[in-house]
């Protein structure tokens, strides 16, 4: 489905044509829901939240100007209901000193993570990603699961791409630290 | 940043979640009721505000009704006179015409405002 499609489609939708928002929901549900059920882990919860992104898309769909992408757009929606889901149902995660992760040198994530051989560092890694926030895991997703550009993940957050990109290599180092020496770092 | 192998790796393992069956239809039940919704909102509101509108028309027009009989009211509207020639016949229609010049310019304004407008949401 091209963009000026999408477009069409919106319109008509806005004109009443109901039905149509279906294609939306075959299109991008998927994907959606990835995003969300890595943010609030229970996958029954993220059903729940996939349907509110999607009600509230289509409650908004006259404000759509198409600035961005719809899928954009989507995911924005979808990414501010699941943080503000995590946030009510108050879930806690491990915080990392922002002195300890600044002092992680610039290319020793680059060297950690080249590896994909080492089981024992893939099973720590996996842990580690458990232990991110939901901002944090949301950057994580949309960065490697999803595939979206540094200027699309900005277009979602709404932060600038250098933003992006800070979050992004802080978060890396945190991973880091969470990987080589998750007792004395994390702190609950 | 883009070739950490590890991290798609982990991430790769783990099977791409889907939605349950029958998902799209609930989402969709979901979405005709809150069409359903708005236009009882919508009707709730028309009726709302014709009702208030009305009220406010009704409780003017006795006002000025009743400081007119009461003889407090004096209105004077001052319009153009013509008083010789082809204007002077049709007064009225010339009010008419140039109604229709004033809303048919206004009309056009608009169109082309909404034109550019969706020109440009086209182009993004």
């Amino acid at each position: 489905m091209e963009r000026q499609d999408e477009l069409q489609i919106i319109e008509r939708i806005s004109r009443g044509e109901t039905h149509l928002f279906s294609l939306f929901l075959d299109r991008y549900g998927n994907a959606i829901y990835s995003l969300i059920v890595r943010i609030v882990v229970s996958r029954e919860d993220a059903e729940e939240l996939v349907q509110d992104t999607f009600l509230k898309a289509f409650k908004k769909i006259d404000t759509f100007k198409g600035e961005c992408s719809f899928s954009t757009w989507l995911f924005r929606i979808a990414y501010n209901t699941a943080v503000s889901a995590t946030r009510k149902s108050k879930m806690e995660f491990p915080s990392i000193d922002e002195a300890m992760i600044a002092r992680v040198p610039d290319d020793a994530p680059d060297m950690l993570f080249e590896e994909d051989q080492n089981e024992l560092l893939l099973d720590r890694l996996q842990e580690a990603l458990l232990q991110l926030n939901a901002e944090e895991t949301a950057l994580i997703a949309l960065y490697y699961n999803e595939g979206k550009s540094v200027s699309q993940i900005a277009d979602i957050l709404s932060v600038s791409s250098d933003n992006v990109k800070i979050k992004l290599y802080r978060v890396r180092k945190k991973l880091y630290l969470l990987i080589n020496n998750t007792n004395d770092y994390a702190t609950r | 940043m883009q070739h950490d192998k590890a991290i798609i790796k982990v991430l790769g393992r783990e099977e791409r979640p889907s939605l349950s069956g029958g998902f799209n239809e609930r989402a969709m039940q979901r979405i005709y009721r809150e069409v359903v919704r708005k236009k009882r909102r919508a009707f709730v509101w028309t009726v709302v505000s014709v009702s208030a509108v009305s009220l406010v028309l009704i409780g003017l027009a006795g006002y000025l009704l009743n400081r007119y009989t009461t003889g407090g009211l004096h209105i004077r509207v001052s319009l153009p006179q013509f008083d010789s020639g082809v204007f002077a016949r049709y007064e009225f229609c010339f009010y008419i015409a140039l109604l229709v010049v004033v809303l048919m310019g206004f009309d056009h304004l608009l169109r082309g405002y909404w034109s550019r407008k969706k020109i440009k949401a086209g182009n993004n």
